[in-house]
């Protein structure tokens, strides 16, 4: 046990101090954590477990609130958790199924949450089931599977590239995401198209984007983020990644995606946000700011500048939030999903008990 | 002028189809070829030219003089006529009905190749006579040599003459020079890249031309190959130029084989293709939605025309190092520069002052073309004083003077000054305590909007949106916190974040059209869109005289292109850090080795490196269009005035103003 | 077997008994109670019982959309669990005993909504809500208890005086409301930061079914760009799929008919409140003259409201297509309208 809080402690205080910083990355290592706790820790009931990786899960939460991906990624494997109990339980109790009076509405009960209203209510007492040994292992290799899909993330995300993209397209991007990088890469090998990515002051990520796609071969055009509007007129999609996806569908995407979006809706061009599912949180924005992050603002407004910094307030948010209605498709390793769909993606993996760690 | 010489470099006589202009054209080519490239005299500064002069201006493309016009003659572009550039008539020689250019420019302009001059006025002669020929058998070379006139068609490539050395035959070739000098009579664009303005707006002769050009060297690259050359175009020359290299192009077109002394010109066009194998280059670097524009501009004092008054010299490079900018001030600063010199004007004998004013106010004009495409601002305040003087053509000549500096000295109280003082009190009307206010970059009305609504004692606070690559709006900063307005400045990137708490957003103007929409600094339609999203109103401040008859729709066919350099980070630039940098401190040590090896690049931009690579282009747009139903209220001096009753000022209030 | 039991009159004293039970719960209860008095033996008797109760109840109510919902609802539960059942009697029993349980977690409903609505809710916020709901009054009195300042502006909604009702229960728990006319949403709308409205019925596309006036303020905030959000308890979701505002079961073609309006007011009548307020003119002199004072005003309300409710020519509700909702706060967490109707897809197939 010990052992364990070392080890999450280790990877608190890497998120603390921002050295691991990057959905993919971060969720990777929240998810061996997460073997580690569970293979190693002692736990007979569901809710024993669930408490355990709940704690830590919180703790984790709180080391990087912003990085959605940590609980996103705690929240799946609880998910798991619960499912493979259930399931264990099911079989448990169905061979222990004598005549009973009891509405089993098994099937249906984990289901249908109206059905709930009327049913039972499902959350049986710890029934000192004996569950079977390979549960363990049943968890485990569930989330050993959950890891695979992460590290294979771009592979299906990028197959989906030449059914999104035709020929002589001009298509515009923002900042630097790896996704996108590797959609654009992997349709470019089909499809003859020109890129044009807006930098993202002051981080500039768009720059590096550009290098990168123009190594690849694809013609690539670095705009400066004011004249996003002003081109964008002749593109014909805006393909965009982003941090988090939240359960209303809004994103949470670097500082600029906004006007993007705005301006794409404008001008009525379409646009497609490639993400793993791993960013796709089931939390709601209650405010536009929840998770955002105030950057340094010395790249906005500098000490080169004199006295003038002490009189003027300098913001310099690093995420912006884009709502729903700005996006039209979701590309995700399971497929193409529109942005009312996702509510459906949240509901398939993740639990409505595990919204908040708070336990 | 030895019309094979004339030829040999220039042969913007024939234009694409050469078939077709040919002979109108070939005339007037050789003659404005011969001006300024008839280089061949002046190879060294032909390469001169075209290193210096990364943009020439395009050739003015008139419509020739048989009426007819090149397939690739673009319509004429009201940009010149606008600005009443078009009826220059520099070259007495010119006929009638010939393309307006600025020939005058060439006479006397000083150029550094004053002998183009010679050559070009001896030209014109021949021309003349030429002009309306046919077809001009006489002139093969032009033709078949298809050496563009160096005029480095404007078409923004600094493509110089591409003297032939590439193609030997290709008929093409002449037709983009031609198509950009073309024009009978149109000066060729001279490499120094003085403008020709009298045509159609350099801008469409430039989109053809530069079709033309390509086209051109890609059938004098076919051309090459099929003759057994090698297909670059410089080994070609090299061959060729060898006397007894035993290569005989296709005698049907090179006529430049048979004439005597063609050696000598090839000599020249080999120097001269591997300038233009640079411009070839820079050619794949343009990006082709914006390919009509003219490339940045970069003017020193050599290419001014010797002739000009140093005032307007010296305006003309403060903008283009953008020194001035910013409408108002461009426009008062070109206003005064021509003060002076009509102040420090003399007369030239047998002429009178007002007479003689316009033509010698053109080149100046144009040469501040050259230096930055003329704002539309100056534009009316230009058209504004060829209007005065034109209308005051009997003055005696003190008088005459003296009205045209009360007249400049008006313009500038009464459409600028005063106008801006009225605006600021109705825009006073519209302030209120408790307000923020975000405004974009820095617009001079504006800022003086802002300090008087502060010194009357309303309290609000500024919220300053400011954008790569200028970073005007630190200025406005600066402006505004010494005066002790409570500011908050971000970046264009955070407009999403920080639109939530703003009442109102006020911006400046480069220009209303007419159709309601608002040109103005790039970046501006994402601010304004961004305030529509949120039902927050948008004012715009803007005098009557920066209206415009233009009707434009979207932010591409008329724009500025910045130079590209501007936006890559070094620490030359605005920019302190990389980019990398940044990054790491947001993303930790797993993008440090991307860090490592991007730091290694030069002095730390990431796009440091971006010209090596041939898929990379940099975009530097300088105005955008805001659509009129982002606008709310538009403030000029005439009142409060919804946008899109910009063309019922201009069409009933202007012409009594202007009395 | 003839039923004696009435059900709507339990269902009407169950309404008069507990205000705070809301319609389609009480439905639910009463539909219990018929089942511990029904003397039904077989399960086709039984269900065929039930079925008719349903009906009755729905017929007996003028406004019935909740009312609906919450029967259907007990009926597909009652089906639902009718295909293998060993014992009838111990079957009737388990089906009251959860019919209990249901009616407790109903009003645990709104708890739980309330709490998943109170994040939205910022401080220094200005909320606009319409006429009364039981439910948001409970999610704005929680977020005031959670130390959160905001205003409230509630729409009077005079029908039904709701807004009045609204008003009383909000100042009570401090906070600042105040109430406006329905015409003038469209005046207030850009100093609200959201708008709040509650459901008689949520519909399959994720649609909502409120009082009437909800339809206007969804498209008055959706052109200035503010949050519409829907509270519903989830037994609200009904089976409908309206086409447009006419096609609810609620429609009657006498509403919004042309009929004559010579109505004369007699000043000397007495109000529905039996006071003998003066009303100074009659319809058509409204729009000129003196202004009415406000009780006078007050008066010629209750006079107008009760002509157009007893001619039955106003709507009392209207339908909100799902396009213009942003979110709805259910027991079942906060749903996007193509949520709801992935959950009635799931309960009913």
């Amino acid at each position: 046990m010990s052992k364990n809080n070392e080890l999450v402690d280790d990877l608190v205080a890497k998120l603390k101090r921002r050295q691991l910083v990057g959905s993919s990355t971060v969720s990777q290592a929240t998810l061996k954590l997460l073997i580690v706790v569970i293979s190693k820790s002692n736990w007979t009931t569901c809710n024993q477990l669930v408490t355990i990786v709940k704690t830590v899960g919180q703790r984790l939460v709180q080391a990087n609130p912003t990085e959605l991906a940590v609980g996103n990624i705690v929240r799946r494997v609880l998910h798991v958790i619960r499912e493979e109990f259930h399931e264990a339980e099911s079989t448990i109790s169905h061979k222990n199924q004598a005549s009973t009076s009891e509405f089993h509405a098994a099937p249906l009960t984990t289901s249908s949450s109206m059905y709930n209203l009327l049913g039972e209510t499902g959350s049986t007492p710890d029934k000192n089931l004996q569950f079977p040994s390979s549960l363990r292992s049943n968890i485990i290799q569930e989330i050993r599977e959950i890891k695979d899909e992460l590290e294979n993330i771009y592979d299906n995300i990028k197959n989906q590239a030449s059914l999104q993209i035709h020929s002589n397209e001009i298509i515009m991007t923002i900042g630097r995401s790896k996704t996108v990088e590797e959609f654009l890469k992997m349709a470019a090998v089909k499809r003859k198209f020109q890129v044009l990515v807006a930098e993202s002051a002051p981080s500039y990520s768009g720059q590096e984007m550009a290098l990168e796609l123009s190594k690849a071969g694809i013609e690539t055009t670095v705009i400066p983020d004011s004249a996003v509007f002003a081109v964008m007129s002749r593109v014909n999609k805006v393909i965009l990644g982003t941090h988090a996806v939240l359960a209303n569908g809004g994103l949470v995407a670097i500082s600029g995606t906004h006007m993007m979006a705005a301006a794409a809706k404008h001008h009525s061009i379409p646009v497609v946000v490639c993400t793993g599912l791993y960013k796709l949180s089931p939390l709601y924005p209650y405010d536009e700011d929840t998770f955002n992050v105030q950057f340094n603002p010395d790249s906005v407004l500098g000490f080169e500048e004199g006295d003038l910094i002490d009189k003027v307030t300098v913001t310099n948010p690093y995420y912006d939030y884009v709502s729903p209605e700005f996006v039209n498709l979701f590309i995700t390793n399971q497929g193409g999903h529109p942005p009312s769909y996702l509510y459906r993606l949240i509901v398939e993996n993740y639990d409505p008990n595990d919204h908040s760690f708070d336990l | 002028m030895d019309p094979k010489k004339k030829t040999v470099g220039f042969a913007p006589d024939n234009d694409v189809n050469t078939a077709d202009l040919a002979s109108p054209g070939s005339s007037n080519n050789s003659s404005t070829v011969g001006s300024p490239v008839s280089a061949l005299g002046n190879t060294p500064d032909i390469g001169t030219h075209s290193v210096t002069f990364s943009a020439t201006t395009a050739e003015p493309r008139t419509i020739n003089a048989a009426g007819s016009r090149s397939s690739y003659e673009p319509m004429k572009s009201s940009y010149e006529e606008q600005w009443g550039l078009t009826d220059r008539t520099s070259s007495s020689s010119s006929s009638a009905g010939k393309a307006h250019k600025l020939a005058s420019p060439r006479e006397g302009s000083g150029f550094p190749n004053s002998n183009k001059d010679q050559a070009a006025g001896s030209n014109k002669k021949d021309t003349k006579g030429k002009r309306n020929s046919a077809s001009s058998p006489g002139n093969p070379g032009t033709s078949s040599t298809g050496k563009e006139s160096g005029s480095g068609k404007a078409s923004g490539l600094c493509i110089q003459p591409n003297v032939g050395a590439s193609s030997k035959d290709s008929p093409q070739s002449g037709g983009t020079a031609s198509a950009g000098s073309t024009g009978p009579g149109s000066a060729g664009g001279k490499p120094d890249g003085s403008q020709k303005p009298s045509a159609p707006s350099q801008k469409s002769m430039t989109k053809a031309e530069r079709r033309e050009l390509q086209e051109k060297q890609k059938a004098e690259k076919a051309a090459r190959v099929s003759a057994g050359l090698p297909a670059s175009g410089k080994k070609a020359a090299q061959i060729v130029s060898q006397p007894n290299s035993g290569f005989s192009p296709n005698p049907s077109k090179s006529l430049a084989t048979s004439f005597p002394g063609v050696e000598a010109e090839k000599a020249i066009a080999a120097a001269e293709s591997t300038s233009q194998a640079k411009r070839r280059e820079r050619l794949t670097k343009e990006i082709g939605l914006f390919a009509h524009l003219d490339p940045p501009k970069f003017a020193n004092t050599a290419s001014a025309p010797k002739d000009l008054h140093p005032a307007v010299v010296n305006v003309g490079l403060q903008m283009a190092q953008f020194k001035i900018c910013g409408a108002n001030a461009r426009c008062v600063a070109t206003l005064n520069a021509f003060r002076k010199a009509i102040q420090d004007y003399q007369t030239p004998p047998n002429n009178t002052l007002s007479r003689h004013m316009q033509t010698y106010l053109n080149p100046h004009i144009s040469y501040l073309v050259t230096c930055r495409p003329m704002a539309v601002s100056m534009g009316n305040a230009i058209r504004y004083l060829k209007y005065e003087i034109g209308k005051n053509l009997e003055l005696p000549d003190e008088d005459a003077r003296s009205l045209f500096l009360e007249k400049i000295d008006n313009f500038i109280r009464d459409r600028i000054t005063m106008a801006d003082q009225v605006i600021t009190s109705l825009g006073l009307q519209k302030i209120q305590d408790g307000d923020v206010i975000l405004t974009y970059a820095r617009s001079s009305v504006v800022e003086g909007l802002l300090l008087a609504a502060h010194a009357k004692g309303i309290k609000f606070k500024v919220i300053v949106v400011d954008s790569r690559p200028r970073f005007e709006g630190k200025q406005l900063l600066r402006a505004l916190a010494n005066a002790g307005v409570p500011c908050t400045y971000v970046l264009l990137t955070a407009i999403g974040h920080v639109m939530r708490e703003v009442s109102k957003v006020i911006l400046g103007a480069h220009s209303l059209l007419s159709n309601g929409a608002l040109y103005s600094r790039a970046g501006t339609a994402v601010v304004a869109m961004s305030a529509h999203e949120r039902k927050i109103p948008v004012i715009v401040c803007c005098e009557t005289y920066k209206f415009s008859d233009r009707v434009q729709l979207d932010s591409f066919v008329q724009n500025e292109i910045g130079n590209p350099d501007e936006l890559v980070n070094d620490q030359y630039n605005n920019y302190g850090h990389s980019s990398t940098r940044y990054h790491d401190s947001v993303r930790g040590s797993s993008s440090s080795t991307a860090a490592a090896t991007n730091g290694t690049k030069g002095s730390g931009g990431v796009l440091s490196d971006w010209k090596e690579l041939r898929d990379l282009k940099l975009l530097n747009l300088l105005y955008d269009l805001t659509p009129s139903e982002f606008v709310t209220v538009v403030i000029t001096e005439v009142g409060l005035i919804p946008c899109t009753s910009v063309p019922v000022i201009l069409r009933e209030f202007l012409p009594m103003m202007q009395q | 077997m003839a039923e004696n039991f009435d059900v709507v009159a339990t269902y009407k004293t169950l309404l008069l008994t507990s205000p705070e039970l809301s319609m389609p719960v009480a439905a639910i209860q009463s539909l219990v109670e018929l089942i511990k008095h029904s003397k039904a033996t077989t399960m086709s008797e039984f269900m065929l019982s039930i079925k008719d109760a349903s009906q009755q109840l729905k017929s007996s109510v003028r406004n019935s959309i909740s009312l609906s919902a919450g029967c259907d609802l007990f009926l597909r539960f009652v089906t639902r669990n009718s295909q293998d059942v060993a014992d009838f009697e111990s079957w009737k029993r388990t089906l009251i005993v959860r019919g209990q349980s249901f009616v407790e977690k109903a009003d645990a409903c709104r708890y739980k909504i309330a709490d998943l609505g109170v994040p939205f809710i910022k401080d220094g916020s200005v909320i606009l809500i319409h006429a009364h709901s039981r439910v948001v009054s409970l999610l704005l009195q929680k977020a005031a208890e959670n130390h959160k300042r905001f205003k409230v502006f509630v729409t009077e909604s005079s029908q039904t005086q709701g807004g009045i009702q609204s008003a009383k229960v909000l100042r009570a728990a401090g906070i600042p409301t105040t109430i406006i006319l329905d015409a003038a949403v469209g005046y207030v709308i850009d100093k609200v930061d959201m708008v709040l409205v509650g459901a008689e019925g949520v519909v399959e596309n994720g649609g909502l079914i409120n009082q009437i006036g909800s339809y206007q303020m969804a498209i008055v905030a959706k052109a200035t760009n503010k949050p519409f959000y829907a509270v519903a308890e989830s037994y609200k979701f009904v089976r409908l799929f309206p086409l447009n505002q006419y096609d609810l079961p609620t429609y009657n073609a006498d509403t919004l008919s042309f009929q004559e309006l010579n109505v004369d007011y007699d000043e000397n009548a007495p109000n529905a409140d039996g006071s003998l307020g003066t009303v100074t003119g009659k319809t058509r002199s409204l729009a000129s003259d003196s202004p009415l004072t406000a009780t006078s005003q007050a008066a010629l309300h209750m006079k107008v409201s009760e002509d157009r409710a007893s001619q039955g020519s106003n709507p009392l509700v209207d339908y909100t297509p799902p396009n213009y909702i942003t979110l709805l706060f259910t027991d079942l967490g906060v749903l996007t309208p193509s949520g709801v109707s992935d959950e009635l897809i799931k309960l009913y197939l």
